[in-house]
């Protein structure tokens, strides 16, 4: 005698269904995942804003004497602003990738993003002159591209990492990326100004890289670039 | 956008997924079957051992044998010396000669010509309705051949396998493969409510002999004879069950090389006899055996094999900026260390990721509660260190396994049975 077999396709029928269910339902605390990370950045986004206008308006209170011998107050500021712009723009990166769904939202802040960047480099240069004691630090602003288009974009970030990792607030990196330049003009003023036509491009303090700059080239300009001798040992080292 | 790895790690999962519902499905529906009653007359069966180089084993084995519950006037025993280089078969006949009450007792010998050519050697001799095939490292326990015996419920049964248990496990290793076998127990289970059994291990398989005959016996199939003819009884459109209640403990590599050989082994058999058979896949004709079970395993060790990569991509796509800056501090460890300071984001781990695992997790907390109550064990702290150990790394050592099947598959090589 030999066995038939039956499938029971109901069964099959019914296990896709629960497959897919939990699937869209993935897909769906993805969305609304996503959905909560954008309003989140949008609320952070606007007490950013709230202490660039407030660092401008210490900036001018210091600049025109009302607010005298307040350097040290003024730089601490800046610093925290400095480090809480650049934490929210590196978590803002992550949810960017781990996003699915709604990336046009999370590229609308990250523009904003650039612009607070600008922004707070445009502080950092009235802080180095109405402060300069307390200001022995350096600035570079960083343009950059795609992986396809600057294929050594990732390792002049890598460069820049290691000297952030070295100097912690005595350098300041601000990045603008070459997407957003179609939608923001400033980037295309800023880019005229230093004759930027290529990436990486840097400029370190005023001085224009149009290449890539190496760990050396990068050491030697930031040595430069410090007054005091606590910061420029821990860049400089032998090379002084 | 969605990139490519991420939609080949989804259909993944769906796939993944898919298959445990089903296998759970099918489990809350089907209640297993088989015969309760105890016949009046107990069928008489042959016990085939073969056996190759087991001096150490055989001796357990024989008197496991004698430790069977079930009436000795209706059982033959064939002991297989497959051309042993140790004292296997002197072993063998000492411990044969002290055996009294069965019907019949043969020890064979024959040039080493492998294990299917020892089991086929003893078929000759057989004249029972049922036989069965126990491999000398294995030690069934005492009522395990009832059990099976029982489960011959209808005649298109051709076979009925046993459910594995590790003997004595010491290691760490040995525990996880412990753990395996109890999930495997489930799994088996689920197949055998859908008649679609895939392999009748060598520890205490029992047949129906003249389907076996009628089928042609056991072929070398790539050292996985026990495959093979699972597969071709399948083809014929019989059946084959798992008897939940026969337990054999069988002897488990103790160390990683030796696991890998035998999974090398195993795989590289089921992959070569899937190919041989693959005119069975999706083919309705052959039931859920041939929707359902040969797709899986079809795409099982491609599935490994491709996570393997896409988990490889990544951690060197991560690994990369980091080593890069490590030639930034000229790979002086103490000053990349020093320079490191502790980021909140890099918990900001993937929430979907997060939620998957735990998902699967959850999913696989219920197959091995499953499993314990099919094993009828209790949950002890040994199962969740076991668990965990199988959860993370057992998956990953099987794609290991499985990339090395592939290369080897690509490159022509044939599998030993000492791989």
């Amino acid at each position: 005698m030999i066995f038939t077999r039956n499938i029971n396709k109901r069964r099959y029928i019914f296990a896709f269904v629960i497959t897919a269910a939990i699937f869209f339902l993935g897909f769906f605390f993805g969305f609304l995942m996503d959905l909560q990370r954008v309003n989140y950045f949008e609320s952070l986004n606007e007490i950013q804003k709230l202490n660039i206008r407030s660092l401008q308006l210490q900036n001018d209170l210091v600049k025109d004497g009302s607010l005298a011998n307040q350097c040290a107050a003024l730089r601490y500021m800046f610093d925290k602003a400095v480090v809480d712009l650049e934490n929210s723009r590196e978590r803002l990166d992550i949810y960017e990738r781990q996003s699915k769904v709604k990336k046009e939202n999370f590229e609308i802040l990250k523009r904003e993003y650039v612009l607070s960047q600008i922004n707070f480099w445009g502080i950092s240069k009235n802080l180095k002159k109405i402060c300069p004691e307390t200001s022995d630090f350096a600035t570079i602003i960083y343009f950059y591209s795609d992986d396809k288009t600057c294929p050594r974009c990732e390792d002049q970030a890598i460069i820049l990492n290691y000297f952030k990792s070295i100097l912690n607030e005595n350098l300041l990196v601000f990045s603008v990326y070459e997407k957003f330049e179609e939608k923001e003009p400033l980037i295309t003023l800023l880019k005229q100004s230093y004759g930027i036509n290529q990436y990486p491009s840097l400029v370190i303090e005023d001085k224009t890289f149009h290449e890539f700059v190496t760990q050396e080239d990068m050491r030697k300009t930031l040595c430069s670039a410090y007054k005091t001798n606590k910061t420029r040992d821990a860049v400089c080292g032998d090379i002084q | 956008m969605i990139g490519w790895a991420e939609i080949i790690q989804s259909i993944i999962y769906f796939i993944s997924l898919y298959y445990v519902i089903f296998w759970l499905l099918v489990f809350l529906d089907n209640e297993p079957t088989g015969r309760k009653k105890m016949p009046k007359t107990w069928p008489e069966v042959s016990i085939i051992i073969p056996a190759y180089n087991e001096g150490k084993n055989i001796a357990s084995t024989i008197k496991s044998v004698t430790g069977l519950n079930y009436p000795k006037d209706r059982l033959k025993l064939f002991v297989v010396d497959d051309g042993s280089t140790d004292a296997t078969f002197k072993l063998a006949k000492k411990h044969l000669q002290t055996l009294r009450g069965y019907k019949d007792i043969r020890l064979l010998t024959q040039p080493n010509s492998g294990k299917f050519a020892a089991i086929n050697n003893a078929l000759k001799y057989v004249d029972t309705e049922f036989f069965a095939t126990l491999d000398a490292d294995s030690l069934p326990t005492s009522s395990a051949l009832k059990r099976s015996i029982l489960s011959f419920d209808s005649d298109n049964i051709a076979a009925v396998s046993s459910v594995l248990k590790v003997y004595k496990p010491k290691n760490m290793l040995q525990k996880i493969q412990d753990f395996e076998y109890m999930v495997n127990h489930f799994y088996k289970s689920v197949l055998s409510r859908l008649n679609a059994i895939h392999v009748l291990p060598g520890p205490l398989s029992i047949y129906r002999t003249g389907i076996v005959k009628n089928i042609g016996c056991f072929r070398d199939a790539h050292k996985t004879e026990d495959m093979e003819i699972a597969m071709r009884i399948q083809k014929m459109n019989y059946s084959i069950r798992q008897s939940d209640t026969s337990f054999v403990y069988t002897k488990t590599p103790h160390s990683f090389n030796d696991l890998y050989r035998q999974r090398h082994r195993w795989n590289h058999g089921t992959f070569r006899n899937l190919l041989d058979y693959r005119f069975m896949l999706f083919n309705k004709k052959y039931g859920d055996f041939g929707v359902f079970q040969l797709p899986i395993m079809f795409v099982s060790g491609m599935m490994g094999v491709t996570i393997l990569f896409l988990m490889g991509y990544d951690f060197i796509k991560s690994a990369i900026p980091a080593l890069k800056l490590f030639q930034l501090y000229d790979y002086n460890i103490i000053e990349y260390m020093s320079h490191m300071t502790f980021n909140i984001i890099w918990l900001d781990l993937d929430l979907r990721t997060i939620v998957m695992s735990f998902g699967f997790l959850a999913i696989s907390l219920l197959v091995m509660k499953l499993s314990l109550k099919l094993s009828g064990e209790k949950y002890s702290a040994r199962h969740s260190l076991s668990f965990l150990a199988y959860t993370m790394f057992y998956y990953l050592f099987l794609a290991i396994v499985w990339l090395g099947v592939f290369k080897d598959i690509i490159t022509g090589r044939e599998t030993k049975w000492n791989k």
